[in-house]
């Protein structure tokens, strides 16, 4: 067939055709977009259901010259869709604009109506990633620090959420103003067997926020003629204020020399960020020793009392007390020996010794030893017995 | 030109409910959801250009009228109309200063933005679909269309 008839014909077709197609498609779209705006509802609404509990006070120690916060959290996926683990970067900066201290961490995932909660723990390893002047700026001073933070995670495994935020925060410093000094009129001599204990106090106060925990502190202390003692410890938990009792055990020659010389010696302390380099003015232990030229009384026809005084002053407190014994000795060794045992208390010592020994004695040389027992063994004195 | 209308009851009011409702859905409902959100939350902002969604939700109600009443082809032309407007809407929520596919709101110093990715790309292309399938409409009802 040919001619205008079979034209119009194919004409017709041809409209039917596309206005199925149109049809058609127009349905198509209809539907998807009814699937499409159900999606989008059903989406709001998880969106919405979600909670995440970060509790405002989070728990801050200061450890071993690192800051560790711990911040519990909870995520409440109350929706439909699942939340991937998230992504925190955290950064703090001052200033100037300088980034003191960074991290990276992530949160765990929340399938679909789950609650998953969990702690954060973040340990900034200051002495690493501060210079001192920095790290003692930080710990020790208020300043305005930036708080740079951004959260990044996938919803419905379509959806890229990213929270950021950027805020100004007061830092309160943690240690602000911490001072530490050595008490020295609080410094006590202990005797330990036969070594000589001293023990120095060094107190350390601040008026920060932070309980400090297991905070180095290293010290020496040496005097003219060296060093003395160096050591470490550490304070398990440094609170506003308090007493360190840094016990120095001394060789014999130190202390010797500590017992009965006045010196001058030089501590210098490392406390966490601070250090410190003070005199401490040395007293002698013992001082004004003197020792009487002994006198033989007579007592009765054949023995003689040989009788002498020590005096000393004490200057430090001898918790142990103070042991000292006087020798009456001879050519043979020994003739009589006595002890005395004093309260340690700072003060002026008198003590008498007298040895009855008999008449004979006198015909040898004789003469009086004075020994400190207690707190270290030690010659004190030693005066010749004269005869009258 | 002269447009002749179709003015039967139901399709009428068919036309008033398709405005109020598109009017309400458009224009009115972002202004409300955000300033529940903003009574709720204080200082929180968002990107969108609520006058622009309100223009533009009034627009599509306006068109629901001449899309129902008119005959065709001016009735397909009027649906095209609604259609670019929607897609247009469509544009103004996700199309802002950062880029397409991506909401943001701003609580002081918090910021959350939300990449639609290919979600978006669903939507336009959705929208876009609509758009050429009104076309064909429209071309087909021009086609049909009696001589005078």
């Amino acid at each position: 067939m040919t001619g205008p008839t079979s034209r119009f014909r194919r004409l017709r077709v041809s409209s039917i055709d596309a206005d199925l197609t149109i049809r058609v498609a127009r349905i198509t779209i209809t539907a998807l977009w009814i699937l499409t705006a159900a999606f989008s509802v059903t989406l709001l609404i998880s969106a919405l259901k979600i909670r995440v509990q970060v509790p405002s006070t989070a728990a801050w120690t200061f450890q071993n010259n690192s800051i560790v916060v711990s911040v519990p959290y909870e995520i409440d996926n109350g929706g439909l869709f699942a939340i991937s683990p998230t992504q925190v970067h955290v950064e703090i900066l001052r200033r100037d604009g300088r980034i003191l201290l960074e991290e990276e961490f992530s949160l765990l995932g929340a399938p679909a109506g789950e609650r998953v909660g969990g702690n954060v723990t973040l340990a900034w390893d200051l002495s690493t990633l501060l210079s001192k002047p920095e790290l003692e700026s930080l710990l020790m001073s208020d300043a305005n620090l930036t708080l740079r933070l951004r959260a990044t995670t996938v919803y419905a495994r379509v959806f890229r959420v990213e929270l950021s935020s950027e805020k100004r925060v007061p830092w309160r410093a943690p240690i602000r103003d911490l001072t530490v000094e050595v008490a020295r009129e609080e410094v006590e001599v202990r005797g330990s067997g036969d070594q000589l204990l001293i023990v120095v106090p060094i107190r350390f106060s601040h008026s920060g926020w932070m309980t400090a925990r297991e905070v180095p502190l290293s010290y020496s202390f040496s005097a003219p003629w060296g060093e003395i003692a160096a050591g470490n410890l550490t304070i398990e938990e440094l609170s506003r204020s308090g007493v360190v009792r840094v016990e120095i055990p001394l060789g014999r020659e130190d202390a010797e020399r500590l017992l009965l010389n006045e010196t001058v010696l030089l501590a210098q302390v490392s406390l966490g960020p601070v250090s410190l380099s003070q005199e401490i003015h040395w007293e002698p232990i013992l001082s004004d020793l003197e020792v009487s030229e002994p006198v033989v009384t007579v007592y009765g026809p054949n023995a003689v009392d040989v009788t002498t005084h020590v005096s000393l002053h004490l200057n430090a407190r001898l918790p142990g007390g103070l042991r000292v014994a006087a020798a009456l000795v001879g050519e043979g060794g020994e003739v009589a020996r006595v002890e005395r045992t004093l309260e340690g208390a700072p003060g002026p010592v008198d003590i008498k010794f007298t040895f009855r020994v008999p008449l004979a004695r006198l015909r040898e040389p004789l003469r009086v030893e004075v020994y400190l027992l207690s707190p270290v063994e030690l010659e004190l004195a030693s005066v010749e017995v004269r005869a009258g | 030109m002269r447009f002749r209308l179709r003015r039967e009851p139901s399709r009428l009011a068919v036309a008033s409910l398709e405005a109020i409702v598109t009017g309400v859905a458009m224009a009115w409902l972002p202004s409300w959801f955000v300033s529940a959100a903003r009574q709720a939350v204080p200082g929180l902002t968002t990107h969108l250009n609520l006058g622009l969604l309100a223009a533009l939700g009034l627009a599509a109600a306006g068109l629901s009228f001449p899309s129902r009443v008119l005959e065709e082809p001016y009735s397909r032309l009027a649906s095209l109309a609604r259609s670019a407007i929607g897609l247009a809407y469509f544009l103004a929520i996700v199309w802002a200063d950062r880029g397409f596919g991506v909401l943001g709101v701003e609580l002081e110093d918090v910021r959350i933005v939300v990449s639609l990715g290919p979600y978006a790309a669903w939507i336009l292309a959705l929208g876009l679909a609509g758009i050429l399938v009104g076309s064909a409409e429209l071309a087909l009802s021009i086609r049909r269309r009696p001589e005078g």
